[in-house]
Protein backbone atom coordinates (compact mmCIF):
# COMPACT_ATOMS: atom_id res chain seq x y z
CA UNK A 1 0.00 0.00 0.00
CA UNK A 2 1.01 3.27 -0.89
CA UNK A 3 0.97 6.50 1.27
CA UNK A 4 0.92 9.68 -0.14
CA UNK A 5 3.32 12.41 2.29
CA UNK A 6 2.33 16.08 1.42
CA UNK A 7 4.36 18.14 3.29
CA UNK A 8 7.80 16.82 3.36
CA UNK A 9 11.02 19.03 3.59
CA UNK A 10 9.15 22.21 3.80
CA UNK A 11 11.10 25.49 3.70
CA UNK A 12 11.12 26.94 6.88
CA UNK A 13 10.20 30.47 5.63
CA UNK A 14 7.78 30.06 2.85
CA UNK A 15 8.77 31.69 -0.54
CA UNK A 16 6.88 32.48 -3.68
CA UNK A 17 4.65 29.37 -4.28
CA UNK A 18 5.31 29.26 -8.28
CA UNK A 19 9.04 28.41 -7.55
CA UNK A 20 8.25 25.19 -6.42
CA UNK A 21 10.73 25.17 -3.40
CA UNK A 22 8.44 25.41 -0.45
CA UNK A 23 7.84 21.88 0.36
CA UNK A 24 7.66 18.52 -1.72
CA UNK A 25 5.18 15.36 -2.26
CA UNK A 26 6.50 11.88 -1.77
CA UNK A 27 4.87 8.69 -2.14
CA UNK A 28 5.97 6.31 0.66
CA UNK A 29 5.41 2.39 0.86
CA UNK A 30 3.77 1.27 3.28
CA UNK A 31 5.56 -1.93 5.21
CA UNK A 32 2.67 -3.24 7.29
CA UNK A 33 4.84 -3.35 10.03
CA UNK A 34 4.90 -2.37 13.87
CA UNK A 35 4.79 0.87 15.36
CA UNK A 36 8.33 1.79 16.87
CA UNK A 37 8.22 3.29 20.55
CA UNK A 38 9.94 6.20 20.60
CA UNK A 39 10.94 7.11 23.84
CA UNK A 40 9.65 10.62 25.06
CA UNK A 41 13.62 12.24 25.32
CA UNK A 42 13.24 11.96 21.70
CA UNK A 43 9.89 12.40 20.77
CA UNK A 44 10.64 16.52 21.07
CA UNK A 45 13.58 16.19 18.37
CA UNK A 46 12.36 18.01 14.97
CA UNK A 47 13.64 16.26 11.91
CA UNK A 48 14.28 18.44 8.30
CA UNK A 49 11.75 16.46 6.47
CA UNK A 50 9.28 17.11 8.85
CA UNK A 51 6.64 15.16 10.97
CA UNK A 52 4.82 13.79 8.10
CA UNK A 53 8.13 12.18 7.14
CA UNK A 54 8.93 10.89 10.55
CA UNK A 55 5.69 9.45 11.86
CA UNK A 56 5.63 7.56 8.67
CA UNK A 57 8.46 5.66 9.62
CA UNK A 58 7.90 5.18 13.06
CA UNK A 59 4.89 3.51 12.23
CA UNK A 60 6.01 1.68 9.36
CA UNK A 61 9.40 0.52 10.99
CA UNK A 62 11.03 -2.47 9.69
CA UNK A 63 14.34 -2.31 11.67
CA UNK A 64 14.72 -0.44 15.08
CA UNK A 65 18.28 0.22 16.71
CA UNK A 66 18.77 2.16 19.92
CA UNK A 67 22.58 2.77 20.37
CA UNK A 68 23.33 4.81 23.64
CA UNK A 69 26.90 5.87 24.87
CA UNK A 70 27.15 6.25 28.43
CA UNK A 71 29.02 8.89 29.54
CA UNK A 72 32.80 9.44 28.38
CA UNK A 73 32.87 6.23 26.33
CA UNK A 74 33.26 5.60 22.81
CA UNK A 75 31.30 3.99 19.89
CA UNK A 76 31.95 3.25 16.12
CA UNK A 77 29.40 1.06 14.55
CA UNK A 78 30.56 0.76 10.90
CA UNK A 79 28.81 -2.44 10.51
CA UNK A 80 25.03 -2.83 12.40
CA UNK A 81 23.04 -0.49 9.72
CA UNK A 82 23.86 -1.55 6.36
CA UNK A 83 20.95 -2.70 4.38
CA UNK A 84 20.68 -4.58 1.06
CA UNK A 85 17.25 -3.73 -0.72
CA UNK A 86 15.20 -5.71 -2.72
CA UNK A 87 11.59 -4.91 -3.89
CA UNK A 88 9.83 -7.59 -1.98
CA UNK A 89 10.84 -6.15 1.35
CA UNK A 90 10.74 -2.38 1.92
CA UNK A 91 12.87 -1.01 4.22
CA UNK A 92 12.13 1.43 6.96
CA UNK A 93 14.67 2.14 9.57
CA UNK A 94 14.67 3.98 13.10
CA UNK A 95 17.45 4.61 14.56
CA UNK A 96 17.55 6.34 17.99
CA UNK A 97 21.68 7.52 19.07
CA UNK A 98 21.86 9.11 22.63
CA UNK A 99 25.50 10.29 23.30
CA UNK A 100 26.04 11.18 27.00
CA UNK A 101 28.03 13.24 28.33
CA UNK A 102 31.63 13.26 26.97
CA UNK A 103 30.83 10.40 24.92
CA UNK A 104 31.90 10.11 21.03
CA UNK A 105 30.16 8.11 18.80
CA UNK A 106 30.46 7.57 14.83
CA UNK A 107 27.68 5.55 13.11
CA UNK A 108 27.67 4.49 9.43
CA UNK A 109 24.00 3.65 7.65
CA UNK A 110 24.19 2.23 4.15
CA UNK A 111 21.40 1.61 1.75
CA UNK A 112 22.53 -0.35 -1.57
CA UNK A 113 20.59 -2.61 -3.78
CA UNK A 114 20.81 -6.42 -4.10
CA UNK A 115 19.23 -6.61 -7.37
CA UNK A 116 17.87 -3.90 -10.20
CA UNK A 117 14.40 -4.55 -8.34
CA UNK A 118 12.34 -1.20 -7.46
CA UNK A 119 12.78 -0.97 -3.93
CA UNK A 120 11.43 1.34 -1.42
CA UNK A 121 13.75 2.48 1.85
CA UNK A 122 12.50 5.24 4.22
CA UNK A 123 14.65 5.82 7.31
CA UNK A 124 14.17 8.22 10.46
CA UNK A 125 16.98 8.96 12.91
CA UNK A 126 17.46 11.16 15.69
CA UNK A 127 20.48 12.08 18.00
CA UNK A 128 20.72 13.77 21.21
CA UNK A 129 24.48 14.78 21.95
CA UNK A 130 24.61 15.73 25.34
CA UNK A 131 27.08 17.85 27.13
CA UNK A 132 30.96 17.32 25.15
CA UNK A 133 29.71 14.98 23.11
CA UNK A 134 30.92 14.21 19.88
CA UNK A 135 28.40 12.75 17.18
CA UNK A 136 29.35 11.69 13.73
CA UNK A 137 26.50 10.07 11.51
CA UNK A 138 27.35 9.09 7.94
CA UNK A 139 24.56 7.63 5.59
CA UNK A 140 25.28 6.55 2.24
CA UNK A 141 23.11 5.81 -0.56
CA UNK A 142 24.02 4.01 -3.42
CA UNK A 143 20.69 2.32 -4.19
CA UNK A 144 19.57 1.74 -8.35
CA UNK A 145 17.76 3.99 -10.30
CA UNK A 146 14.20 2.51 -9.62
CA UNK A 147 14.22 2.82 -6.11
CA UNK A 148 12.74 5.52 -3.58
CA UNK A 149 14.54 6.47 -0.60
CA UNK A 150 14.33 9.23 2.21
CA UNK A 151 15.94 9.92 5.14
CA UNK A 152 15.29 11.92 8.14
CA UNK A 153 17.17 13.14 10.33
CA UNK A 154 17.05 15.05 14.12
CA UNK A 155 20.04 16.55 16.44
CA UNK A 156 19.29 17.79 19.66
CA UNK A 157 22.75 19.39 20.81
CA UNK A 158 23.51 20.27 24.66
CA UNK A 159 26.19 22.52 25.61
CA UNK A 160 29.46 22.28 24.33
CA UNK A 161 28.34 19.14 21.92
CA UNK A 162 29.76 18.81 18.49
CA UNK A 163 27.48 16.73 16.20
CA UNK A 164 27.53 16.22 12.26
CA UNK A 165 25.79 14.64 9.10
CA UNK A 166 27.78 13.22 6.14
CA UNK A 167 25.36 12.21 3.63
CA UNK A 168 25.89 10.51 0.16
CA UNK A 169 23.37 10.69 -2.10
CA UNK A 170 24.57 8.76 -4.74
CA UNK A 171 21.81 6.86 -6.44
CA UNK A 172 18.21 5.79 -6.78
CA UNK A 173 15.21 7.04 -8.49
CA UNK A 174 13.53 9.71 -6.22
CA UNK A 175 15.41 10.67 -3.30
CA UNK A 176 14.80 12.95 -0.64
CA UNK A 177 16.99 13.91 2.56
CA UNK A 178 16.04 16.26 5.73
CA UNK A 179 18.58 17.51 8.58
CA UNK A 180 17.68 19.64 11.44
CA UNK A 181 19.77 20.34 13.97
CA UNK A 182 18.42 22.06 17.03
CA UNK A 183 21.71 23.75 18.71
CA UNK A 184 20.60 24.38 22.24
CA UNK A 185 24.04 24.13 24.48
CA UNK A 186 25.66 26.70 24.74
CA UNK A 187 29.24 26.61 22.45
CA UNK A 188 27.39 24.06 20.54
CA UNK A 189 28.37 22.89 16.84
CA UNK A 190 27.50 21.35 13.45
CA UNK A 191 28.17 20.14 10.28
CA UNK A 192 27.00 18.94 7.31
CA UNK A 193 28.55 17.22 4.23
CA UNK A 194 26.48 16.17 2.09
CA UNK A 195 27.53 15.10 -1.73
CA UNK A 196 24.86 14.15 -4.13
CA UNK A 197 24.67 12.85 -7.75
CA UNK A 198 21.75 13.57 -9.98
CA UNK A 199 21.88 11.31 -13.41
CA UNK A 200 19.01 10.22 -15.48
CA UNK A 201 15.68 11.23 -14.45
CA UNK A 202 16.89 10.96 -10.87
CA UNK A 203 14.67 13.55 -8.32
CA UNK A 204 16.52 14.82 -5.54
CA UNK A 205 15.08 16.81 -2.51
CA UNK A 206 17.02 17.67 -0.02
CA UNK A 207 16.34 20.26 3.43
CA UNK A 208 18.84 21.02 5.80
CA UNK A 209 18.35 23.39 8.87
CA UNK A 210 20.76 24.17 11.51
CA UNK A 211 18.54 26.27 14.07
CA UNK A 212 20.53 28.52 16.59
CA UNK A 213 19.00 28.75 20.31
CA UNK A 214 22.43 28.54 22.44
CA UNK A 215 24.33 31.87 22.31
CA UNK A 216 28.08 31.53 20.45
CA UNK A 217 26.73 28.06 18.64
CA UNK A 218 28.18 27.39 15.08
CA UNK A 219 26.70 25.48 12.08
CA UNK A 220 29.04 24.64 8.78
CA UNK A 221 26.86 23.06 5.98
CA UNK A 222 28.35 22.00 2.83
CA UNK A 223 26.96 20.79 -0.38
CA UNK A 224 28.56 19.13 -3.45
CA UNK A 225 27.32 17.85 -6.41
CA UNK A 226 27.07 17.07 -10.04
CA UNK A 227 24.31 17.02 -12.40
CA UNK A 228 24.04 14.73 -15.30
CA UNK A 229 20.95 13.96 -17.70
CA UNK A 230 17.64 15.41 -16.66
CA UNK A 231 17.83 14.94 -13.32
CA UNK A 232 16.50 17.22 -10.94
CA UNK A 233 17.99 18.54 -7.71
CA UNK A 234 16.27 21.18 -5.12
CA UNK A 235 18.87 21.92 -2.19
CA UNK A 236 17.47 24.33 0.49
CA UNK A 237 19.63 25.19 3.79
CA UNK A 238 18.34 27.25 6.46
CA UNK A 239 20.52 29.25 8.98
CA UNK A 240 17.72 29.88 11.67
CA UNK A 241 19.22 32.34 14.45
CA UNK A 242 16.54 32.57 17.24
CA UNK A 243 16.74 35.54 19.43
CA UNK A 244 18.70 34.59 22.44
CA UNK A 245 21.68 32.84 20.16
CA UNK A 246 23.50 35.78 20.27
CA UNK A 247 27.28 35.24 18.69
CA UNK A 248 26.55 32.49 16.60
CA UNK A 249 28.05 32.35 13.05
CA UNK A 250 26.74 30.10 10.72
CA UNK A 251 28.13 28.80 6.65
CA UNK A 252 26.90 27.48 4.26
CA UNK A 253 28.21 26.70 0.61
CA UNK A 254 27.46 24.89 -2.39
CA UNK A 255 29.19 23.81 -4.83
CA UNK A 256 27.47 21.91 -8.02
CA UNK A 257 28.82 21.02 -11.75
CA UNK A 258 26.24 20.92 -14.14
CA UNK A 259 27.25 18.28 -16.47
CA UNK A 260 23.76 18.42 -18.44
CA UNK A 261 21.96 21.35 -19.99
CA UNK A 262 18.76 19.47 -19.15
CA UNK A 263 19.26 19.17 -15.59
CA UNK A 264 17.65 21.42 -13.45
CA UNK A 265 19.37 22.50 -10.30
CA UNK A 266 17.22 24.70 -7.59
CA UNK A 267 19.89 26.30 -4.64
CA UNK A 268 17.55 27.70 -1.82
CA UNK A 269 19.73 29.54 0.75
CA UNK A 270 17.96 31.10 3.98
CA UNK A 271 19.69 32.58 6.56
CA UNK A 272 16.43 33.85 9.37
CA UNK A 273 17.63 35.87 11.93
CA UNK A 274 15.26 36.72 15.18
CA UNK A 275 18.45 37.74 16.35
CA UNK A 276 20.94 40.65 15.55
CA UNK A 277 24.36 39.53 17.14
CA UNK A 278 25.06 37.00 14.73
CA UNK A 279 27.28 36.25 11.50
CA UNK A 280 25.55 34.13 8.87
CA UNK A 281 26.70 33.51 5.45
CA UNK A 282 25.78 31.65 2.45
CA UNK A 283 27.91 30.79 -1.11
CA UNK A 284 27.00 28.76 -4.26
CA UNK A 285 28.67 27.94 -6.95
CA UNK A 286 27.02 26.39 -10.08
CA UNK A 287 30.34 25.03 -12.93
CA UNK A 288 29.72 23.86 -15.65
CA UNK A 289 32.81 21.60 -16.58
CA UNK A 290 33.83 24.31 -18.74
CA UNK A 291 34.96 22.34 -22.33
CA UNK A 292 38.58 24.06 -22.55
CA UNK A 293 38.77 22.02 -18.99
CA UNK A 294 37.74 19.15 -20.05
CA UNK A 295 40.40 19.32 -23.30
CA UNK A 296 42.97 20.47 -21.21
CA UNK A 297 42.48 17.61 -18.96
CA UNK A 298 41.99 15.13 -22.13
CA UNK A 299 44.89 16.37 -23.62
CA UNK A 300 46.74 14.76 -20.84
CA UNK A 301 45.75 11.48 -21.91
CA UNK A 302 42.77 11.07 -19.72
CA UNK A 303 39.56 9.71 -21.13
CA UNK A 304 36.42 11.76 -21.28
CA UNK A 305 34.80 9.67 -18.05
CA UNK A 306 38.39 9.54 -16.11
CA UNK A 307 38.24 13.53 -16.68
CA UNK A 308 35.01 14.23 -15.46
CA UNK A 309 35.56 11.35 -12.62
CA UNK A 310 38.44 13.31 -11.65
CA UNK A 311 36.58 16.49 -11.53
CA UNK A 312 34.02 14.91 -9.36
CA UNK A 313 35.62 13.04 -7.09
CA UNK A 314 37.67 16.14 -6.03
CA UNK A 315 34.43 18.03 -5.24
CA UNK A 316 33.09 14.55 -3.15
CA UNK A 317 36.91 13.95 -1.63
CA UNK A 318 36.36 15.82 1.91
CA UNK A 319 32.87 14.33 2.22
CA UNK A 320 34.19 10.37 1.65
CA UNK A 321 36.82 10.13 3.63
CA UNK A 322 34.71 10.78 6.38
CA UNK A 323 33.09 7.49 5.99
CA UNK A 324 34.33 5.05 8.77
CA UNK A 325 35.36 2.39 6.28
CA UNK A 326 38.04 2.54 3.80
CA UNK A 327 36.28 -0.56 1.72
CA UNK A 328 33.03 1.43 1.26
CA UNK A 329 34.87 4.95 0.66
CA UNK A 330 36.42 2.39 -2.17
CA UNK A 331 33.06 1.08 -3.22
CA UNK A 332 31.74 5.33 -3.67
CA UNK A 333 35.04 5.74 -6.17
CA UNK A 334 34.14 2.54 -7.91
CA UNK A 335 30.52 3.21 -8.20
CA UNK A 336 31.09 7.01 -9.58
CA UNK A 337 34.02 5.52 -11.67
CA UNK A 338 30.87 2.96 -12.98
CA UNK A 339 28.50 5.74 -13.54
CA UNK A 340 30.64 8.74 -15.35
CA UNK A 341 31.57 5.17 -17.88
CA UNK A 342 27.62 5.62 -18.69
CA UNK A 343 27.61 8.81 -19.22
CA UNK B 1 66.21 9.33 -43.12
CA UNK B 2 64.73 10.49 -39.65
CA UNK B 3 60.92 9.06 -39.03
CA UNK B 4 58.22 11.34 -39.43
CA UNK B 5 56.19 11.98 -36.49
CA UNK B 6 53.57 14.82 -37.93
CA UNK B 7 52.19 15.65 -41.17
CA UNK B 8 49.72 18.08 -41.42
CA UNK B 9 48.55 18.89 -45.50
CA UNK B 10 45.92 21.27 -46.54
CA UNK B 11 44.54 21.87 -43.39
CA UNK B 12 41.53 24.28 -43.04
CA UNK B 13 40.21 24.78 -39.55
CA UNK B 14 37.18 27.11 -38.45
CA UNK B 15 35.40 27.88 -35.29
CA UNK B 16 31.99 29.47 -35.07
CA UNK B 17 31.83 29.69 -39.17
CA UNK B 18 35.25 31.77 -39.06
CA UNK B 19 38.30 30.45 -41.02
CA UNK B 20 41.43 30.41 -39.29
CA UNK B 21 43.47 28.37 -40.70
CA UNK B 22 43.69 28.12 -44.09
CA UNK B 23 45.64 25.33 -46.31
CA UNK B 24 48.39 24.77 -43.44
CA UNK B 25 51.00 22.78 -44.02
CA UNK B 26 53.46 21.20 -41.79
CA UNK B 27 56.07 18.09 -41.76
CA UNK B 28 57.62 17.33 -37.97
CA UNK B 29 60.60 14.16 -38.15
CA UNK B 30 62.01 13.12 -35.16
CA UNK B 31 64.97 14.79 -33.92
CA UNK B 32 63.85 17.89 -34.58
CA UNK B 33 62.73 21.21 -33.08
CA UNK B 34 60.70 23.72 -35.27
CA UNK B 35 59.95 26.83 -34.56
CA UNK B 36 56.75 29.07 -35.68
CA UNK B 37 56.41 32.92 -35.34
CA UNK B 38 53.69 35.12 -36.74
CA UNK B 39 51.90 37.97 -35.27
CA UNK B 40 49.09 38.40 -32.97
CA UNK B 41 45.80 36.34 -33.89
CA UNK B 42 47.76 34.45 -36.88
CA UNK B 43 46.36 30.98 -35.65
CA UNK B 44 49.34 29.43 -33.87
CA UNK B 45 47.32 28.79 -30.69
CA UNK B 46 44.81 27.29 -33.29
CA UNK B 47 47.13 24.81 -34.82
CA UNK B 48 48.40 23.52 -31.21
CA UNK B 49 44.67 23.12 -30.61
CA UNK B 50 43.71 21.48 -33.44
CA UNK B 51 46.85 19.07 -33.69
CA UNK B 52 45.85 17.81 -30.49
CA UNK B 53 41.37 17.87 -31.73
CA UNK B 54 40.39 20.26 -29.72
CA UNK B 55 36.50 19.94 -30.40
CA UNK B 56 35.90 23.81 -30.53
CA UNK B 57 37.66 23.81 -33.94
CA UNK B 58 35.97 22.30 -36.92
CA UNK B 59 38.13 20.49 -39.68
CA UNK B 60 36.64 21.60 -42.95
CA UNK B 61 39.52 20.44 -45.32
CA UNK B 62 42.82 18.38 -45.18
CA UNK B 63 44.70 15.78 -42.79
CA UNK B 64 47.12 15.10 -40.00
CA UNK B 65 48.93 12.37 -39.79
CA UNK B 66 51.00 11.35 -36.78
CA UNK B 67 53.66 8.67 -37.23
CA UNK B 68 51.74 7.33 -40.01
CA UNK B 69 48.39 7.03 -38.44
CA UNK B 70 45.41 9.21 -39.80
CA UNK B 71 44.91 11.29 -36.78
CA UNK B 72 42.41 13.79 -38.25
CA UNK B 73 39.26 12.70 -36.42
CA UNK B 74 40.75 11.35 -33.72
CA UNK B 75 39.41 12.23 -30.34
CA UNK B 76 42.02 14.31 -28.04
CA UNK B 77 42.95 11.84 -25.11
CA UNK B 78 43.58 9.17 -27.78
CA UNK B 79 46.31 11.53 -29.53
CA UNK B 80 47.45 12.30 -26.24
CA UNK B 81 48.37 8.54 -25.45
CA UNK B 82 50.05 8.30 -29.17
CA UNK B 83 52.73 10.83 -27.75
CA UNK B 84 51.46 14.44 -28.14
CA UNK B 85 51.54 17.53 -25.71
CA UNK B 86 50.75 20.66 -25.74
CA UNK B 87 51.95 23.10 -23.11
CA UNK B 88 49.25 25.55 -22.85
CA UNK B 89 49.38 29.55 -23.53
CA UNK B 90 46.77 29.59 -20.91
CA UNK B 91 46.80 26.52 -18.55
CA UNK B 92 43.15 25.61 -17.07
CA UNK B 93 42.94 25.73 -13.31
CA UNK B 94 41.50 22.39 -12.12
CA UNK B 95 40.72 22.52 -8.01
CA UNK B 96 40.13 19.99 -5.87
CA UNK B 97 42.99 17.94 -8.20
CA UNK B 98 46.38 18.43 -6.35
CA UNK B 99 49.52 18.69 -9.13
CA UNK B 100 51.03 15.45 -8.42
CA UNK B 101 47.26 13.46 -8.20
CA UNK B 102 47.01 15.26 -11.90
CA UNK B 103 50.53 13.74 -12.81
CA UNK B 104 50.03 10.50 -11.35
CA UNK B 105 46.89 9.82 -13.18
CA UNK B 106 47.62 11.37 -16.93
CA UNK B 107 50.84 9.71 -16.39
CA UNK B 108 49.41 6.36 -15.59
CA UNK B 109 47.10 7.36 -18.96
CA UNK B 110 49.56 8.09 -21.52
CA UNK B 111 52.16 4.94 -20.56
CA UNK B 112 48.70 2.55 -20.30
CA UNK B 113 50.82 1.14 -17.38
CA UNK B 114 50.62 0.89 -13.61
CA UNK B 115 52.17 3.41 -11.78
CA UNK B 116 55.55 2.40 -9.66
CA UNK B 117 54.38 4.81 -6.88
CA UNK B 118 58.31 5.54 -5.11
CA UNK B 119 60.10 5.66 -8.65
CA UNK B 120 57.44 8.22 -9.91
CA UNK B 121 57.85 10.39 -6.64
CA UNK B 122 61.37 9.93 -6.62
CA UNK B 123 61.03 11.13 -10.37
CA UNK B 124 59.24 14.23 -9.29
CA UNK B 125 61.06 16.04 -7.17
CA UNK B 126 64.12 15.63 -8.88
CA UNK B 127 62.37 17.25 -11.66
CA UNK B 128 60.62 19.57 -9.39
CA UNK B 129 64.01 21.09 -8.03
CA UNK B 130 65.85 21.63 -11.62
CA UNK B 131 63.12 23.36 -12.47
CA UNK B 132 63.13 25.31 -8.98
CA UNK B 133 59.55 24.48 -8.20
CA UNK B 134 59.39 24.12 -4.59
CA UNK B 135 58.11 20.72 -3.49
CA UNK B 136 54.79 22.16 -1.69
CA UNK B 137 53.69 23.42 -4.79
CA UNK B 138 53.09 19.63 -5.82
CA UNK B 139 50.22 19.10 -3.05
CA UNK B 140 48.47 22.30 -4.28
CA UNK B 141 45.25 22.46 -6.69
CA UNK B 142 46.38 22.70 -10.20
CA UNK B 143 47.58 26.02 -11.70
CA UNK B 144 44.94 27.16 -8.40
CA UNK B 145 46.09 30.39 -7.66
CA UNK B 146 49.49 29.49 -9.82
CA UNK B 147 51.38 33.07 -10.71
CA UNK B 148 51.47 33.13 -14.57
CA UNK B 149 55.03 31.99 -14.66
CA UNK B 150 54.00 29.15 -12.27
CA UNK B 151 51.89 27.81 -14.30
CA UNK B 152 54.10 27.77 -17.51
CA UNK B 153 56.76 25.97 -15.41
CA UNK B 154 53.93 23.53 -14.01
CA UNK B 155 53.47 23.13 -17.74
CA UNK B 156 57.09 22.07 -18.75
CA UNK B 157 56.82 19.82 -15.49
CA UNK B 158 54.37 18.23 -16.84
CA UNK B 159 56.13 17.80 -20.01
CA UNK B 160 59.44 16.41 -18.45
CA UNK B 161 56.92 14.07 -16.59
CA UNK B 162 55.05 12.62 -19.27
CA UNK B 163 57.83 12.50 -22.06
CA UNK B 164 55.66 12.58 -24.80
CA UNK B 165 56.99 12.14 -28.51
CA UNK B 166 56.21 15.61 -29.88
CA UNK B 167 55.79 18.52 -27.60
CA UNK B 168 53.94 21.80 -29.11
CA UNK B 169 54.86 24.72 -26.33
CA UNK B 170 52.39 27.36 -27.06
CA UNK B 171 54.71 31.10 -25.74
CA UNK B 172 55.92 29.22 -22.80
CA UNK B 173 57.80 31.15 -22.31
CA UNK B 174 55.49 34.10 -21.95
CA UNK B 175 55.31 35.14 -18.33
CA UNK B 176 58.54 34.09 -17.31
CA UNK B 177 61.53 36.30 -15.40
CA UNK B 178 64.56 35.73 -16.55
CA UNK B 179 66.06 33.43 -14.88
CA UNK B 180 62.66 31.18 -15.02
CA UNK B 181 63.54 31.34 -19.07
CA UNK B 182 67.15 30.01 -18.31
CA UNK B 183 65.72 27.10 -16.15
CA UNK B 184 63.21 25.81 -18.03
CA UNK B 185 65.45 26.27 -21.83
CA UNK B 186 67.46 24.18 -19.67
CA UNK B 187 64.24 21.84 -19.23
CA UNK B 188 63.74 21.68 -22.62
CA UNK B 189 66.85 20.63 -23.30
CA UNK B 190 66.88 17.83 -21.06
CA UNK B 191 63.98 16.43 -22.58
CA UNK B 192 64.71 16.54 -26.55
CA UNK B 193 66.41 13.59 -27.75
CA UNK B 194 66.88 11.95 -31.18
CA UNK B 195 63.81 10.17 -31.08
CA UNK B 196 61.36 13.17 -29.98
CA UNK B 197 60.34 16.56 -31.67
CA UNK B 198 59.46 20.35 -30.81
CA UNK B 199 57.35 22.29 -32.25
CA UNK B 200 58.05 25.54 -30.56
CA UNK B 201 55.54 28.84 -30.50
CA UNK B 202 57.03 31.78 -29.48
CA UNK B 203 57.02 35.74 -29.70
CA UNK B 204 60.83 35.42 -28.03
CA UNK B 205 64.22 34.26 -28.72
CA UNK B 206 65.08 33.83 -25.59
CA UNK B 207 63.30 30.59 -24.73
CA UNK B 208 65.74 29.09 -27.86
CA UNK B 209 68.46 29.83 -26.46
CA UNK B 210 70.70 27.04 -26.48
CA UNK B 211 68.20 24.69 -28.48
CA UNK B 212 69.69 23.54 -31.91
CA UNK B 213 67.00 25.20 -33.77
CA UNK B 214 66.25 23.29 -37.58
CA UNK B 215 63.40 25.43 -38.65
CA UNK B 216 61.25 28.23 -38.42
CA UNK B 217 58.14 29.30 -39.91
CA UNK B 218 56.41 31.99 -40.57
CA UNK B 219 52.53 32.09 -39.76
CA UNK B 220 50.16 34.44 -40.44
CA UNK B 221 46.82 34.43 -41.91
CA UNK B 222 46.39 30.83 -41.53
CA UNK B 223 49.28 29.65 -43.43
CA UNK B 224 52.69 28.92 -43.28
CA UNK B 225 54.31 31.30 -45.65
CA UNK B 226 57.51 30.88 -45.23
CA UNK B 227 60.38 28.18 -43.91
CA UNK B 228 63.95 29.01 -43.01
CA UNK B 229 66.64 28.04 -40.77
CA UNK B 230 67.63 29.73 -37.28
CA UNK B 231 68.79 33.11 -38.89
CA UNK B 232 65.23 34.08 -39.22
CA UNK B 233 64.74 34.44 -35.84
CA UNK B 234 67.41 37.27 -35.56
CA UNK B 235 65.50 38.92 -38.52
CA UNK B 236 61.73 38.53 -37.58
CA UNK B 237 63.28 40.22 -34.07
CA UNK B 238 64.31 42.89 -35.73
CA UNK B 239 62.00 43.78 -38.75
CA UNK B 240 58.98 42.11 -37.44
CA UNK B 241 56.51 40.20 -39.62
CA UNK B 242 55.87 43.34 -42.02
CA UNK B 243 57.68 41.54 -44.86
CA UNK B 244 55.42 38.25 -44.88
CA UNK B 245 52.27 39.78 -44.12
CA UNK B 246 53.00 41.56 -47.33
CA UNK B 247 53.83 38.81 -49.77
CA UNK B 248 51.15 36.66 -48.34
CA UNK B 249 48.63 39.80 -49.23
CA UNK B 250 49.65 39.68 -52.78
N1 LIG C 1 37.61 29.52 -29.53
C1 LIG C 1 37.61 30.59 -30.34
N2 LIG C 1 36.49 31.29 -30.53
C2 LIG C 1 36.48 32.39 -31.32
N3 LIG C 1 37.56 32.84 -31.97
C3 LIG C 1 38.70 32.18 -31.81
C4 LIG C 1 38.80 31.03 -30.99
N4 LIG C 1 40.06 30.59 -31.02
C5 LIG C 1 40.73 31.43 -31.83
N5 LIG C 1 39.92 32.38 -32.31
C6 LIG C 1 40.30 33.46 -33.22
O1 LIG C 1 41.16 32.93 -34.19
C7 LIG C 1 42.24 33.78 -34.45
C8 LIG C 1 43.55 33.08 -34.19
O2 LIG C 1 43.70 32.87 -32.78
P1 LIG C 1 44.96 32.16 -32.16
O3 LIG C 1 44.73 32.09 -30.70
O4 LIG C 1 45.21 30.90 -32.86
O5 LIG C 1 46.10 33.21 -32.48
P2 LIG C 1 47.64 33.18 -32.11
O6 LIG C 1 48.38 33.15 -33.37
O7 LIG C 1 47.91 32.10 -31.15
O8 LIG C 1 47.81 34.61 -31.41
P3 LIG C 1 48.69 35.05 -30.14
O9 LIG C 1 50.05 35.33 -30.66
O10 LIG C 1 48.03 36.30 -29.71
O11 LIG C 1 48.64 33.99 -29.13
C9 LIG C 1 42.02 35.00 -33.60
O12 LIG C 1 41.39 35.98 -34.36
C10 LIG C 1 41.12 34.52 -32.52
O13 LIG C 1 40.30 35.55 -32.02
MG1 LIG D 1 48.41 32.04 -29.19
Amino acid sequence: MEEQLKNINTLPALTWNHLGVNRAELIAQQTGKSTASIPEEFGRIKTGMGEEAADFAAHNCTDYHVIEAEAGKEIIDAESMRYSLADEHPTVDVTLIHAHEGSSVTVLQSYTSADNTACFHGGLTKIIADKGAWVRLVQVQMLNNRSRHFDDVGFLLGDGAHAEIVQAELGGKDAFAGCLALLEGYQSSFGADTIYLGEEDRRLDMNYIARHTGRKTTSDMTAAGALFGHSDKIYRGTIDFIRGASHSVGHEVENTLLFSPEARNRTVPLILCSEEDVDGQHAATIGKINAQRLFYLLSRGLTEAQAKQLVIEAQFAPAIAKVPDTALQDAIKEYLGRRMQLD
Amino acid sequence: MAEKLLEVSGLHASVEDKEILSGLDLNVSAGETHVIMGPNGAGKSTLGNVILGNPEYIINAGKILFEGADITREKTDARARRGIFMSFQSPEEVPGVTLEDFLRVSKTAVTGKPLKVFAFKKQLKKTMAALNMDESYAQRYLNVGFSGGEKKKAEILQMLTLQPKLAILDETDSGLDVDAVRIVSEGIRQYKNESNALLIITHNAKILEGLKVDYVHILTDGKIVHTGGPELIDEISRDGFHRWEESAAQ
